[in-house]
């Protein structure tokens, strides 16, 4: 039954790749890119990997989605016609698909108990979780403290991104800001549109009240960082299309994003030389309380609060980096 | 859902249900009123006045 499910969800993840190749309106391309991401998300799903399947449907389907058509409001909504190589571009494409299928011959079967991934770290990795840490989440176990390194680095790609995304499109824009232009104000967002405004306010609490369920459950269930700040930062970006930006940007300024972009990164590494302080390595969050699982605990959160506020922040900059582009 | 006896999967089950009746109407309103203002217009029916978003 859930080979059947899985073979579904390829085929119609297949016809849906197709379909964006295949579409000429920028535009729909989109939103067949959120429906991708939707199935690819029930997919890792199907996979048991409900951690990954959070953050594919709040990143890929949830936040992609509104970042893409931002660009495309900065952009066209038709796609140019292509003047290049066709024969070209299919010949690469081939021997890429071939090479790609060879290489899936020296796959292990999917769930092989035999493959090299279940051999080496990943049993240590679900034995010692309830010894050294203490969590049902081997997840979040991994992500927070066996390979807090990885996920350092991850918050700092995140960080680099915003920042190369505010580099990017604050160029230019930065005084003009500032100036006071509301004369057309009143007029953004979906003030006009009674239904979606009051359900929409109706829903944003909740929005909330879910984004920081899943950051304070991220041990226990499927959630953490990376999920809550994409919800969080989802729930900011629907109060900004309802009430307009300047609105939101008011509840929320960029200084304070700014703050939250590098506050969250900072706390990260500050856990760390915390660590460090206290006498242990870096990233080891044993030495925090007396007890060190239940320091590894304390870590484990305060990391994921770190990645959450970092993420939160980095996506409403950028958000609102393309609706400032928009304006001018 | 309520044969499985009350869990708490079922008030997330609850939830969700409740979250899928408001939104998905709402989700259908802002499309047909997006589709009515970009200049669709429905052909059939007895309404022929221009179309409002409401």
């Amino acid at each position: 039954m859930i080979i059947l499910f899985g073979v579904f969800l390829l085929t119609l993840l297949v016809i849906t790749a197709l379909a964006i190749v295949r579409s000429e309106s920028l535009f729909a391309a989109v939103i067949l890119t959120g429906i991708f991401s939707l199935l690819m998300a029930a997919n890792f799903f199907l996979l048991d990997a409900a951690d990954v399947a959070l953050t594919e449907a709040a990143i890929g389907a949830g936040i992609s989605t509104v970042l893409f058509l931002g660009a495309l409001a900065l952009t066209g909504e038709r796609e140019r016609g292509g003047s290049t190589n066709r024969l070209l571009a299919l010949g690469v494409v081939t021997v890429t698909t071939l090479i790609v299928i060879y290489a899936t011959f020296d796959k292990p079967r999917l769930g092989d108990p035999q493959a090299p991934v279940q051999q080496h770290v990943a049993p240590w990795y679900l034995e010692k979780t309830s010894e050294y840490v203490d969590i049902p989440n081997a997840v979040t176990a991994v992500l927070g403290t066996f390979r807090g390194y990885d996920t350092l680095g991850e918050v700092f790609v995140v960080f680099t991104a915003g920042i190369g995304v505010l580099f990017l499109l604050s160029a230019g824009t930065g005084r003009r800001r500032e100036e006071p232009e509301q004369i057309s104000e009143p007029n953004l967002g979906l003030r006009h549109y009674l239904v979606p405004r009051v359900v929409g306010r109706m829903l944003i609490p909740f929005i909330f009240l879910f984004g920081l369920y899943v950051q304070f459950h991220g041990e226990y269930g499927p959630g953490g960082g990376f999920q809550a700040g994409a919800i969080l930062a989802a729930a900011v970006i629907l109060y900004a299309l309802l009430e307009g930006e300047s609105q939101a940007l008011r509840a929320l300024p960029m200084s304070v994003l700014k703050w939250l972009v590098a506050g969250g990164a900072l706390l990260y590494g500050a856990v760390g030389v915390a660590g460090m302080l206290l006498g242990g390595n870096f990233l080891d969050y044993s030495v925090l309380a007396s007890d060190p699982v239940t320091g590894q605990q304390i870590g484990i959160i305060l990391i994921e609060l770190g990645v959450g506020i970092t993420v939160t922040g980095v996506l409403l900059c950028v958000f609102h980096a393309f609706a400032a582009r928009g304006k001018t | 859902m309520l044969q499985a006896g009350a869990t708490l999967a079922t008030i997330k089950l609850a939830a969700i249900l409740v979250f899928l009746l408001i939104t998905s109407p709402t989700a259908s309103n802002a499309l047909a009123s997006a589709a009515i203002l970009s200049g669709l217009k429905p052909e059939e029916g007895p309404l022929k006045r221009e179309g409002s978003p409401e």
